[in-house]
């Protein structure tokens, strides 16, 4: 068996602004959402 | 969705994504108590499916109980926690009746959102001084003195285990035990517990606020288990239970930012509420959905 992911425990996203922090969040938090509501034969339109 | 920032936010992003009167068609299933009034969160439940257009499956968990039926709700050794089968299977009944296949949950926002104390010791040991300047007022306001908070926001977890027991022991305070003494000896013994959490290594001092996320959500993984709860119940329904805080691009973000953003004095999972403000109806009787937070927390 071979590990494929893991947590990159370097990683880190600075931004000037919090705004943009929570901004990213929400664009990600849409995609787990809506890629979460597809089911066959019907996929919602975002 | 329950009255929580969680379920309450899944279901906003699921409105936002499927516009009214698309597809897929969306409702909301809620446990209320009409008995039990410090639990049921009906008003705001109401308020949120009703601004979000959802319709909703209000399900009483009181005519549910899980002890209500002893054979239909027997521990298994894949999930062994009984919780509220009895009223989750009666959700599950009404959305299999509305023909209905997927169900999105909140749950991981709590291992994923809270925040921790630890990001107080964190900041502060990067020379972020601020972090002074929000603590103290938060604490005055509860009525705390200046050195029990000093102690709790940044004392305890900065101390060494060695200088931590000493100070209990001059304070007069027996050691506690690292296991809890509810657990019994012949389990412990069985289990190999004792040498299990000697085997733990000990968080570093620096990033605490970091580590205690990585182990809660990636390392240790205990929303497994409740992932596994959802699925075994939800599959004889030909249901399947989706959970979007336990997205890998949201762990991954959330262990990325500062955490800073993560904790804030008197202000349960900041970063969720923040993020989600303009997303979510207003609490009833509250300006803000901060106001509401500092108000629960």
């Amino acid at each position: 068996m071979e590990r494929y992911w893991d947590i990159d425990p370097g990683r880190r996203i600075t931004y000037r602004d919090d705004r943009d922090y929570t901004a990213h969040f929400l664009d990600l938090f849409q995609c787990a959402v809506g890629d979460r509501l597809r089911a066959p034969g019907g996929l919602p339109e975002f | 969705m329950s009255g929580g920032l969680d379920s309450t936010s899944v279901a906003a992003m699921a409105r936002r994504c499927a516009p009214r009167g698309g597809s897929p068609d969306l409702f909301s299933s809620s446990f209320v108590f009409p008995n039990l009034r410090q639990c049921d969160e009906r008003a705001y439940i109401e308020a949120t499916a009703e601004a979000l257009d959802l319709g909703s499956e209000l399900v009483d968990a009181e005519r549910h109980w899980v002890l209500g039926d002893a054979q239909a709700y027997q521990p298994r050794l894949e999930a062994p926690l009984l919780a509220w089968e009895s009223a989750f299977r009666e959700v599950l009944r009404r959305t299999r009746s509305r023909n209905a296949r997927i169900l999105l949950t909140g749950h991981g926002g709590d291992d994923l959102m809270a925040g921790s104390f630890s990001a107080y010791a964190d900041r502060l040991l990067q020379g972020d001084l601020r972090v002074l300047f929000e603590t103290f007022p938060h604490a005055a306001s509860r009525g705390r003195s200046g050195w029990r908070t000093l102690y709790r926001y940044f004392g305890q977890p900065l101390i060494p285990e060695v200088m931590y027991r000493t100070v209990r022991r001059l304070r007069g305070k027996p050691p506690r035990p690292r296991i809890p003494e509810w657990i019994r000896p012949e389990f412990i013994h069985r289990s190999g517990l004792a040498e299990h959490l000697h085997s733990v290594p000990a968080r570093p001092a620096r990033n605490a606020a970091w580590y205690e996320l990585y182990d809660e959500v990636v390392r240790l993984r205990g929303w497994e288990r409740a992932v596994h709860w959802y699925t075994s119940n939800a599959s004889p329904f030909g249901i399947e239970v989706r959970h979007p805080f336990l997205d890998r691009r949201l762990v991954e973000l959330m262990l990325a930012i500062p955490s800073r953003l993560r904790s804030h004095p008197g202000c349960y999972k900041p970063f969720l509420r923040r993020a989600t403000d303009g997303l979510l109806p207003r609490k009833p009787g509250c300006n803000s959905l901060m106001q509401a937070c500092e108000e629960n927390h």
